[in-house]
């Protein structure tokens, strides 16, 4: 068991100044190595010395010698740590208790949840939706070009009937269709437009060649061949549909994501701003309106002397407030900016 | 060794001394140099030899400072830990180096030294939290914990006495009361930059081991986001650590192509 400072000055751990000082210079004589100590029983003395006889640094020193304040949880290898566990009471990085509500503009900087947190509940793939897509691409682009594909004597590869191949080219279609739509959910708005065109005009065209292979206006079209027809049909409009719900649902999950990262990005750059207004002398945060349309144009840290020191952009008071709020803080709503009073005085030209 | 009045010899905990109870050091004015080592490092024949279906919960090597003088010229040293969930796995490994104006220059492949596995007689335990990196030690402003006498390890536990201060004070408590005195003490502290040269992100890897019960801990923080050096550089000084303690009690070692003594080496 290591020596205590207590300890080391061979004194109790409710000495008090005087006590500590008095030990401190027996116990440097007795050490001291022109009397005969070590150097390292010496510098062991001294530095007991430098702790305990600063009160802060003594409750210091006394909190870890109690056993200190326990951090965090106990979690389950592999299981994620949540960010507030409902169940481990206050932790060091909760949010700290205020006195009021929090204002946005006058709050100093505060820790907010990195994005790997804010994250948590989307889905983690092992290999992201685009490898795969790949893969179906050059799978899909393989049949269809090897049912095309013929020899030197113009005869099929595949020995596969016109009407087969037909459906087999259509498949790899609908298919071509389906993956262009599943990638275009975490794409561009055209993107996303363009690939529902696609995906219906796919449609339109199974249709209208599962009603050409079903022949209504053709009574000698025999039964096997209407059968598949509507096979085909109701196959293709089958798996267009469930291509759409897919699309929809990575579509929806891809703009939630989207929105996280926005309101990330601007708390993080409002808590910034934050931290600049803490540090520059006679700070103050102003709005920034465009100077001919007069309208919201984001937000400024200015000094004394209204130079301008950062810049965000509109919106990050409100993404900085949502995110405490998410958290359980009492902050106080971003006033719209219409309603910003105009206190600040015009800035010298 | 610290006396006791009585004369009795007692062991010290190298750490009580490096920084005051309750506070830690900062990165504020560290200068991260050096080179990254990592369990890929290790000779092949080690790895294959430590090789465990287990997953791996956190893993670290380095090089120890200097080279060694052995009959027949000089060694550089380098040590691996790996802890699986009911294993941990302690590496050494050394190769030829020739002096090289003030360096050493590898004149050789990496050669295993010994292999140790410690087994889990429980489950392992882990501890996650958000913990802040407490007061600074030091007096000066900026806290460069330049306080307290410099302490004097063995090579193998250099790296982790210079990164133990920066591990916040709870957690180098609890670390302490389950490994009071330990036999390896290996430990880095990493910081990531951006290309453009502005600081990200820092990691702090520590194995403390004794006979009975080995604990790791593994704490990230940032990346942060900065425009300019210094201010990344304080942003993450004062950045929260994301802290976990994985601890396993352990049966006796078992030796593994344990091919040479280490005690050779000063």
């Amino acid at each position: 068991m290591a020596l205590t400072h207590y300890e080391v000055l061979r004194v109790p751990s409710d000495a008090g100044p005087d006590e500590l000082r008095t030990a401190y210079r027996r116990r440097a004589r007795e050490t001291h190595p022109d009397a005969g100590g070590s150097a390292e029983d010496f510098a062991a003395v001294a530095l007991a010395w430098k702790v305990l006889s600063s009160p802060d640094e003594r409750a210091h020193y006394d909190a870890g010698l109690h056993g200190g304040a326990e951090w965090g949880e106990d979690v389950e290898v592999g299981v994620p740590a949540s960010w507030f566990p409902p169940s481990a009471g206050p932790t060091p990085y909760a949010p700290a208790p205020t006195a009021g509500p929090v204002d946005p503009f006058t709050s100093p900087p505060r820790p907010l949840p990195p994005l790997h947190v804010q994250l948590q509940g989307f889905p983690q793939y092992a290999w992201s939706p685009p490898v795969w897509m790949i893969f179906a691409l050059i799978a899909t682009m393989l049949v269809a070009s090897m049912s095309a594909a013929t020899d030197d004597a113009g005869n099929p590869m595949l020995p596969l009937d016109p009407g087969t191949s037909a459906v087999v080219r259509l498949a790899a279609l609908l298919s071509l269709t389906g993956i262009y739509r599943m990638w275009s959910a975490s794409s561009s708005r055209s993107s996303w437009w363009v690939s529902a065109a696609a995906s219906w005009g796919s449609l339109l065209a199974v249709a209208a060649m599962g009603v050409a292979r079903i022949g209504v206006d053709e009574p000698a079209t025999s039964t096997t061949s209407r059968a598949i027809g509507l096979a085909v049909t109701v196959a293709g409009v089958a798996f267009l549909v469930l291509v759409e719900r897919t699309a929809r649902r990575l579509r929806r999950q891809h703009l939630r994501k989207l929105a996280v990262l926005d309101r990330y990005r601007l708390s993080d750059a409002w808590n910034l701003l934050l931290r600049d207004l803490a540090d520059v002398p006679g700070g103050r945060i102003a709005e920034l309106r465009d100077p001919r349309t007069r309208l919201h144009n984001g937000w400024v840290l200015a000094d004394d002397r209204w130079r301008v020191l950062a810049m965000v952009p509109p919106g990050a008071p409100e993404a900085w407030v949502e995110t405490l709020q998410a958290l359980g803080l009492d902050v106080v709503e971003v006033r719209r900016p219409e309603q910003q009073p105009a206190s600040t005085p015009a800035p010298p030209a | 060794m610290v006396r006791e009045g009585s004369g009795r010899e007692v062991a010290r905990r190298p750490d009580d001394l490096t920084v005051r109870g309750g506070s830690a050091r900062s990165t504020r004015t560290t200068t991260f140099v050096g080179q990254v080592y990592s369990w890929a490092d290790m000779p092949p024949a080690t790895r294959r030899a430590a090789a465990h279906r287990e997953p791996v919960v956190a893993e670290h090597a380095h090089i120890d400072a200097g080279a060694y003088q052995v009959p027949g010229g000089f060694v550089q040293v380098l040590r691996a830990w790996r802890m699986h969930h009911d294993l941990v796995v302690v590496a050494v490994a050394e190769r030829a180096v020739l002096p090289d104006g003030d360096t050493v220059k590898a004149v050789g492949p990496w050669r295993q030294v010994s292999l140790a596995r410690h087994e889990a007689d429980a489950p392992i335990r882990r501890r996650v939290g958000w913990v802040p990196p407490g007061p600074v030690s030091g007096t000066t402003p900026g806290g460069d914990g330049g306080d307290g006498p410099v302490l004097s390890v063995g090579p193998a536990a250099a790296s982790a006495a210079s990164t133990w201060p920066y591990v916040p004070a709870v957690v180098r408590a609890s670390a302490t009361r389950a490994v009071p005195i330990p036999v390896d003490w290996f430990g880095t502290l990493v910081q990531r930059k951006s290309s453009t040269g502005l600081p990200l992100d820092q990691e702090l890897l520590v194995l403390r081991r004794d006979d009975t019960r080995a604990i790791a801990v593994r704490a990230h923080r940032g990346p942060v986001q900065a425009r300019t050096r210094e201010e990344g550089v304080q942003a993450l000084a004062r950045a929260d650590w994301f802290v976990e303690q994985f601890d396993l009690a352990l049966r006796a070692p078992r030796q593994l192509e344990a091919t040479r003594e280490e005690e050779r080496w000063p």
